[in-house]
């Protein structure tokens, strides 16, 4: 049998007094993209922190393709294979997007201390191939700030696949486009899957992550109370599902 | 790619206004003009014209130009180091001390028998350590740069102070003497490692991670973090560069007044700031160029010397620098919020 790409067991987290995951545990299969729909509060920034090194968990277990891993810094995740790709997408917006792709990897060439110079020939051109791979080609020597919301978030994935990651964490990736651009992330998605890269997508906006997702799990304080499979039910469906948990959760804690 | 939503988008109709797109010398100029802002452009054009046609005969002339160039120098080989950390996102208000600070020293040098070779070595060394120290307490301190280097520029100047008893060196070591009074082919010394210094840094920023990490730092320091950057082994690099061009500043004013004054070069970062900020450099960061750091300077520079030699009084100086400053900044936020719009 194949691995998962990731596995959480149990995984519990607590800051002082405040448990803020009690116990999540969800599976993601090699090349599947796993959307995780939580409201505010719920967790979900914890739970994607914790994956991509920058908190340590309380208790649970975390596998990556079968084995046991920990981490204690960012580079740890970013060793074993998981990137993350921030909701402010994290790029330095006076730099051209082949210079935020190879940020801190600068291609160079010549040898020696004082004689390695940037190979911008050589990034520009490997820029262009990593983002025509995911999407569209855009022009590598524009400045990031003056490319579209949907151009920054290629240029922030094209940056995260040439660290070569087997699982992509996004924090609110739809969150910087325009309701009908969703399908910009859609095809995105679908090119990952091709690469075998597998996915856990985090947004409260449920509407766009079943339209993206391959399982919807619903996070409400803390825990996973619902986990179903986006492809064997109707979007009607699934929105009541999701509304209803939603709803009462929000009684619930008032 | 080949669906539609793709081809429909081609590269020459994505390309906005002011952005990188064709290569070359016009390609060139134009982004230079954009970055640097064409608000500097126009008020030195409006100078050298003013001057030209209102001003003195000899303002038009290679002596006066060189004249120009010599107050220059001071500002301008610190204003390199100043430009630096700038556009990485920092502030460097320690110049003026760090200079005064090794221009003693390095008249010291000489006038305590050591070699000139020594003396100017003791400036780089003493502006490079007070930028080290800069830069650690800004980086790995995490103290505000501002609030990091007003601290040193009181205690260098302070130390300088105390190591002499406020007695200006006196230099009488002749090959000290004429680095001041020589020239290259006409061109003073200090002239020459003005030219130089930019040479050198404009050769740099672009072609190394130095200049990349610069301009990622001063943009967005979380990302370039995340991206793995080392970000306090660069902010230490780029204050002891500014250090140690703040030192190179010292020992060039010293040469040229053949004198190391512990209360010399006050209050050269203020003007250093103005041009740099004139050149089109953002005070946030990310932003900025070395030539528009040289225009900015050489439109400060000539102001004072312009009105002089109009037989304004030099006290307008100050009003004018000023206006200026507000002026072109002001024409380049219009312009940019024009272009957003438009």
């Amino acid at each position: 049998m194949t691995d998962n790409a990731i596995e959480l067991h149990d995984i519990e987290k607590s800051f002082g007094p405040v448990e803020v995951l009690k116990g999540v545990s969800l599976t993601v299969p090699p090349s599947r993209c796993y959307g995780l729909v939580g409201d505010n509060g719920a967790g979900k920034s914890t739970l994607l922190k914790i994956l991509s090194g920058v908190h340590p968990r309380d208790a649970g277990e975390i596998l990556v393709e079968g084995e046991p891993v920990d981490f204690n810094t960012a580079i740890d995740a970013r060793l074993a294979g998981i990137e993350m790709i921030y909701q402010d997408l994290a790029l330095a917006e006076d730099l051209d997007a082949a210079s935020n792709i190879f940020l801190g990897r600068e291609r160079q060439k010549g040898r020696g201390p004082g004689f390695k110079r940037l190979d911008h020939k050589r990034m520009h051109a490997e820029a262009a191939e990593v983002l025509e791979s995911v999407g569209s080609p855009l022009p590598t020597k524009r400045q990031v700030k003056a490319l579209s919301g949907g151009e920054r978030q290629l240029v922030a994935v094209a940056r995260a696949l040439e660290f070569n990651p087997r699982i992509l964490l996004m924090d609110e990736p739809t969150a910087a486009l325009s309701v009908e651009k969703v399908t910009v992330v859609n095809r995105l998605i679908a090119r990952l899957k091709d690469r075998g890269v597998s996915m856990i997508l985090v947004s409260h906006r449920f509407t766009d992550l079943i339209q993206v997702a391959d399982t919807i799990g619903v996070l409400v304080h803390g825990k996973i109370v619902d986990e179903f499979d986006a492809a064997s039910h109707s979007m009607d469906d699934m929105t009541t599902r999701i509304v209803r948990l939603m709803s009462e959760a929000a009684v619930g804690a008032a | 790619m080949s669906d539609a939503a793709d081809r429909d988008q081609t590269p020459s109709e994505r390309s906005a206004p002011g952005t990188i797109r064709e290569s070359g010398l016009i390609a060139w100029i134009r982004r230079t003009v954009s970055e640097v802002g064409p608000g500097l452009f126009v008020i030195l054009g409006a100078e050298f014209l003013v001057f030209w046609r209102l001003g003195h005969p000899h303002f038009i002339q290679t002596s006066n130009f060189i004249a120009i160039g010599k107050r220059m120098a001071i500002n301008g080989i610190t204003a390199v180091g100043e430009t630096i950390v700038i556009i990485s996102g920092g502030f460097d208000l320690s110049i003026g001390s760090i200079a005064a600070m090794a221009g003693v020293g390095s008249a010291a040098v000489v006038e305590n028998g050591g070699t000139l070779l020594g003396s100017i070595l003791t400036a780089l060394a003493i502006g490079a350590f007070i930028g080290l120290v800069n830069g650690a307490i800004t980086g790995y301190g995490r103290i505000n740069p501002f609030i990091t280097t007003l601290g040193t520029l009181a205690i260098v100047r302070g130390v300088a102070f105390v190591l002499t008893n406020n007695r200006q060196v006196t230099v009488s070591h002749e090959g000290f003497q004429n680095l001041g009074k020589d020239t290259v082919g006409g061109m003073p010394y200090s002239v020459l490692i003005l030219l130089l210094t930019f040479i050198f840094f404009g050769f740099i920023v672009p072609r190394y991670r130095f200049g990349r990490y610069m301009y990622a730092i001063g943009s967005n320091e979380r990302a370039a973090a995340l991206a793995g950057v080392r970000i306090n082994r660069w902010k230490l690099i780029f204050f002891g560069v500014s250090g140690m061009l703040a030192g190179l500043t010292g020992f060039v004013n010293a040469f040229q007044l053949a004198t190391g004054i512990p209360s010399g070069t006050t209050g050269i970062e203020l003007e250093v700031i103005t041009a740099v900020i004139l050149g089109g450099a953002s005070l946030y960061g990310g932003r900025g160029r070395l030539l528009g750091t040289f225009l900015g300077l050489m439109f400060l520079s000539t102001l004072l010397n312009g009105l002089i030699l109009s037989g304004v009084s030099p006290f307008y100086q100050k009003i004018a620098s000023g206006s200026s400053l507000i002026l072109a900044v002001l024409f380049d936020e219009w312009r940019r919020r024009r272009l957003a719009r438009g």
